[in-house]
């Protein structure tokens, strides 16, 4: 397991050293920054700016959990991951670990960006509007989208084994799939007699991880999240277990 | 020596088209063996079934006795591998990448990586970052990375690929160290016939699929030899190799060749001069294993 772990840290530092998660970083607290001194909506708390920071993070999220194997299968790393020591199934729970890995290094990144806007909004905010925001919930909130999310994209990865941009598609489409359905929570937030018409929706992890990011916490989204999660990790597991590595 | 690689009856099949076609090979400790043949003879292919890449196949490989299939992953570490172009992380140094996958290959001293660095001579740009490397360095930090725990078998697909001529000689001195220091069985694959033919005790000629011969390079190995005999009584010569019933052929008026186990030919020079057979010389024709691979991959495409 203590092998596995270090594995785990050493593929999500890789990832982080790369061009691409410095470029994304940037590009991040850049529209956060849009956010804080051009838009500044004057109903916004740090509520407001983390949905939004989250948002763009989402795109992020997908995208890590996108690279954490199409990396290997793009540098040509896999056939060396594959023939090493460890089985497939290891290398894959090691991937697992991995995406959790992330949650934990996005949620300091969210806690960074809440900083800084608390500090710069901090006759609105400040740091007193820091400290009571639910710190707990938004690192496990994270976590959870993060290995929800990361999932699917794993799995989906798993599926096509590829390296190509089409993958890149698919993270659009999720991306805009969480950016227009945001509005679905707050109107069965707002008219709870709707939701039957969105039940089957509402079991998705696309609702779920609205949900948790507009703040919404609550331990049935975690736990339908996770359970996806668990879902979509197995898959991709078989999957590749399955696979012949050309 | 033990046979530490055994590759019986393996075939591979895609769709229609049979890839490997009841392969049969085995490999000894310290042993290097080329594959050569055309391209899609199925040498990748084979070679990834033996590092498990590819897990569908019939027949079954063996490594030190135990079948592939039913070994457990950490018993069948045993094998090092460059199938292909060898890939690393683009953003990490050539020495980062060969930590990451000194883990992966499970190596506990982490000072065997610099030994190995300097062993191949790739200490001046290992701490550059790979994205920033040639053909020729990735193959060589390849090799790097596949002998990271001195397994006691390598598989190397192409490794002078894209290699500087002057630094061909260096790996092949490194594999063959490697070979005869630390006892590792090779499996090399590479278009370079020549280069086999320096480094490789054995050679396997494969084509569509099928093993058509194994032979051995090692000279105190050879079972036959062909000499040449230049005499002035090319017809007396003749006479004597048919009492002697030896096959030959004459080759103009005063040359013929004779197919005969090399330990032999002092007795039998002896024996000519009793017959007042004058010899003008006698030598071994060596035929280059380009000659070889054309001779036999020709038969190949006859049968």
């Amino acid at each position: 397991m203590h092998k596995l772990l270090k594995i785990s840290w050493l593929n999500v530092k890789n990832s982080v050293y790369s061009k691409e998660s410095l470029l994304g970083i940037i590009a991040l607290f850049s529209y956060s920054m849009l956010w804080v001194f051009l838009v500044h909506p004057a109903q916004y708390r740090l509520e407001g700016y983390d949905f939004e920071f989250g948002r763009f993070l989402y795109v992020i999220i997908l995208y890590a959990a996108v690279c954490i194997i199409r990396n290997d299968i793009r540098f040509n790393t896999i056939k060396t991951i594959f023939t090493g020591v460890f089985t497939r199934t290891e290398i894959m729970i090691s991937k697992g670990i991995g995406l959790i890995i992330w949650g934990v290094i996005f949620s300091v990144i969210v806690e960074i960006n809440n900083i800084l806007v608390s500090c710069i909004l901090y006759k609105k905010i400040g740091i007193s509007g820091f400290l009571a925001f639910d710190h707990l919930q938004l690192f496990i909130t994270y976590i959870v989208i993060t290995f929800c999310m990361g999932s699917l994209m794993v799995f989906i990865v798993a599926v096509m084994f590829s390296e190509k941009k089409s993958v890149l598609f698919i993270i659009g489409i999720l991306s805009m799939v969480n950016f227009y359905t945001a509005a679905i929570p707050i109107l069965v937030g707002n008219r709870p007699e709707i939701a039957k018409n969105f039940s089957i929706y509402m079991k998705t992890p696309f609702y779920n991880t609205v949900l948790l990011m507009q703040g919404k916490f609550n331990i049935k989204s975690v736990s339908i999240n996770i359970a996806w999660a668990v879902l979509f990790f197995i898959l991709s597991v078989f999957i590749i277990n399955k696979r012949e590595i050309k | 020596m033990n046979e530490v690689l055994k590759i019986n009856e393996v075939t591979k099949v895609y769709g229609k088209q049979t890839v490997l076609d009841k392969v049969n090979l085995s490999l000894e400790q310290g042993e290097i063996m080329g594959l050569v043949g055309p391209n899609g003879a199925g040498k990748t292919t084979l070679m990834k079934i033996i590092t498990g890449l590819i897990k569908k196949y019939d027949g079954d490989v063996y490594i030190n006795t135990e079948n592939i299939r039913s070994k457990k992953k950490q018993d069948t570490k045993q094998i090092g591998c460059v199938i292909e172009t060898p890939g690393f992380y683009p953003d990490l140094t050539g020495y980062e990448n060969l930590l990451f996958f000194a883990e992966i290959s499970g190596l506990k001293d982490k000072n065997e990586i610099s030994e190995i660095v300097k062993k191949l001579g790739i200490e001046s740009y290992v701490n550059k970052k790979t994205k920033k490397y040639s053909l020729g360095m990735k193959q060589r930090l390849g090799v790097a990375q596949a002998v990271l725990t001195y397994p006691p078998i390598l598989i190397l697909d192409e490794p002078t690929n894209g290699l500087d001529p002057a630094i061909v000689p260096e790996l092949r001195k490194f594999i063959k160290y490697i070979a005869k220091e630390k006892q590792t069985a090779v499996l090399i694959s590479s278009h370079i016939l020549p280069e086999i033919e320096l480094m490789c005790d054995k050679v396997a000629f494969i084509q569509e699929g099928k093993i058509i011969k194994i032979e051995s390079l090692k000279k105190n190995e050879k079972d036959t030899a062909l000499i040449a005999f230049v005499t002035s009584k090319l017809v007396e010569l003749k006479n004597f190799f048919n009492n002697k019933k030896l096959s030959y052929k004459i080759l103009g008026e005063d040359k013929l060749h004779v197919v005969i186990n090399p330990k032999e030919l002092e007795n039998l020079v002896l024996s000519i001069s009793k017959e007042n057979i004058p010899i003008r010389s006698v030598y071994e024709v060596k035929e280059s294993l380009e000659q070889k691979y054309l001779k036999t991959m020709g038969d190949g495409k006859n049968a």
